[in-house]
């Protein structure tokens, strides 16, 4: 999916200067770069949240849209109501007017609980979740949503090391098997690195050669091998 | 576990229907004037005439303004806590009060002629302001805080003026503290068609649109995924709440608590906004008929407005609540 010559604005400060890049559909695509950089507008206008300039190829209805493209932003409220509630939401975009479900909305959440794996969490009161538990229920909200594109911001920001790997272990899981296209905001380069089939480096709301991470975060690329196999990790 | 919870939920919803029942059948039974039982049939059956006008053209409008008040401010106080994610939010946060009362002001103060048209002009007033904070929001960016911050604004400017008028005219002020106060006294059932019908088709608004509204708890970029048109479906139940508060005072006066306490036990009681919204209904009619009920019978032949026993159960209440706010 070609999205070409992103421009956004918050009053006269630009965020987004002529992003051009293709997001390979079906790959896990990670979005690093500094705090302020314009990491989560571009997620926002690819949502169609924000007011831009430049072509994305997708339906500018809202709901529509939202068939489309999942975005979960960084904050998640902790709101008092069963996490199976909360899931269900994500069937907002096929809901009637009164937002009855159908069968098939059922069948949806179900099969959204079950990918990710949030079954013993269910029934539990989603204010009373712990920071991965409550992503990890979101996550199951915009599995629901049924959309081919997801867009995470920070999905791992409030998590311990260990959680972090488990989450984004999953995320990859549904990116192979239910072909998720997933354009994830990662300030774990080493996660990026290890997780991501794409790398997009982002540097004052331009795009830039990925090659420049070391420059951009002033780390290194250290190389080392595992089973006869070259890996690096940046220090 | 999963459906003992939702059992019990209902359960408690059949057991505040029958406690409305009951509060019904004994705010038609009791009152300044004692009548027996046999007496009290002659007057529901219309055989005796006495007892027919105290039951039918004195206890019932009372019974049916309660109700309708209780419906409209617990329904708006619950769309505005909702969709301002505010606890502190309730009818006076978004003029209501403040406006209904300049509207009364002005009409005892220019027009005392026209008292009859009260109601009106406290409608226009309540619903004017509402309207306006939203507007101002609107142009502003309708975010939760600015909804909020508007209302404070504007109450405090329109609260200036009530103050301005009243300094100027005492005599006003003694009519315009009668209905700041809040009560029911003196309402006839012609007075009640028209809010009971905004009141009522405001209910059933928010019930329908109730699985839209609830989508805006999740913040509004969630809420935008999803497919919703934040900004419209906001203003769209600030208007219902504007609407439906703005009739409730219309005919009752100040009653604004209500709106801010009864939210909060409908959210504790029920899960999902559409039954939060049938619980806060059956409590906000429970608690205004109650407090109308006991303001007539504690201190007979004379009577305490309902807006004072309302703040007196309301106000420990809500301490209780606050209290077992703690996070479990």
């Amino acid at each position: 999916m070609k999205i070409a010559q992103i421009s956004a604005f918050y009053g006269k400060k630009q965020a987004l200067n002529h992003v051009t890049f293709e997001l390979k559909p079906k790959k896990f695509t990670a979005l690093i770069g500094k705090n302020g950089c314009g990491k989560s507008t571009l997620l926002k206008c690819i949502a169609g949240q924000i007011p831009h300039t430049g072509e994305i190829p997708l339906p500018r209805e809202p709901r529509e849209r939202a068939k489309a493209v999942a975005l979960l932003p960084q904050s998640l409220p902790a709101l008092p109501m069963e996490a199976e509630a909360l899931v269900a939401m994500g069937r907002t975009p096929y809901l009637n007017l009164a937002g009855t479900l159908t069968p098939t909305d059922r069948e949806k959440i179900e099969e959204a609980i079950r990918l990710a794996g949030i079954q013993e969490l269910r029934h539990r009161n989603a204010a009373t979740l712990s920071g991965g538990e409550l992503q990890k229920v979101y996550l199951a909200m915009v599995l629901a949503q049924d959309a081919r594109i997801l867009l995470l911001d920070e999905p791992t920001a409030h998590m311990d090391m260990g959680y972090a790997a488990d989450f984004l272990r999953l995320l990859k899981t549904l990116n192979r098997e239910q072909g998720k296209t997933v354009l994830a905001v990662l300030h774990d380069l080493n996660a990026a690195a290890a997780f991501a089939d794409e790398l997009l480096l982002m540097e004052q709301g331009r795009l830039t050669d990925p090659a420049r991470v070391e420059e951009v975060f002033g780390v290194r690329k250290i190389f080392y091998s595992e089973n006869g196999e070259t890996k690096y990790f940046y220090q | 576990m999963k459906n003992n919870q939702a059992t019990i939920r209902k359960a408690g919803g059949v057991a505040l229907l029958l406690l409305l029942l009951l509060c019904g059948f004994f705010a038609l039974r009791l009152g300044s004037a004692e009548m027996d039982l046999p007496a009290f049939w002659a007057g529901l059956t219309g055989q005796s005439a006495t007892e027919r006008i105290i039951l039918y053209h004195l206890r019932l409008p009372r019974i049916l303004g309660a109700v309708l008040a209780g419906i409209g401010l617990s329904v708006a106080g619950l769309l505005l806590q909702t969709v301002t994610g505010n606890d502190l939010a309730g009818p006076n946060i978004i003029g209501v009060n403040a406006g209904a009362g300049l509207g009364a002001i002005l009409t005892l103060f220019f027009a005392p002629e026209l008292v009859l048209l009260l109601p009106v002009t406290a409608f226009a007033g309540a619903f004017l302001t509402a309207l306006l904070i939203v507007a101002i929001a609107a142009r502003i960016d309708t975010s939760k805080a600015t909804v909020i911050l508007a209302g404070v604004a504007v109450t405090a400017l329109l609260n200036a003026g009530i103050s301005l008028i009243s300094l100027l005219d005492t005599d006003v002020l003694a009519s315009y503290n009668h209905f700041s106060i809040g009560g029911l006294a003196g309402i006839a059932l012609k007075q009640l068609p028209l809010p009971a019908l905004l009141i009522l088709c405001c209910f059933a608004l928010a019930l329908l649109f109730a699985k839209r509204i609830e989508v805006l708890t999740l913040g509004d970029s969630i809420a935008a995924s999803l497919g919703l048109r934040v900004r419209p479906i906001r203003i769209f139940c600030l208007i219902l709440a504007s609407a439906s508060a703005a009739a409730a005072v219309s005919f009752a006066g100040l009653l604004g608590f209500v709106g801010l306490v009864v939210p909060h036990m409908a959210r504790r009681m029920a899960r999902g906004l559409r039954q939060q919204l049938l619980y806060a209904a059956l409590l906000g009619s429970i608690l205004v008929l109650l407090a109308d009920l006991l303001g007539r019978i504690l201190t007979a032949p004379s009577e305490l407005p309902v807006g004072i026993l309302l703040a007196a159960i309301g106000a420990p209440f809500f301490f209780y609540l606050l209290i077992r706010r703690k996070k479990p």
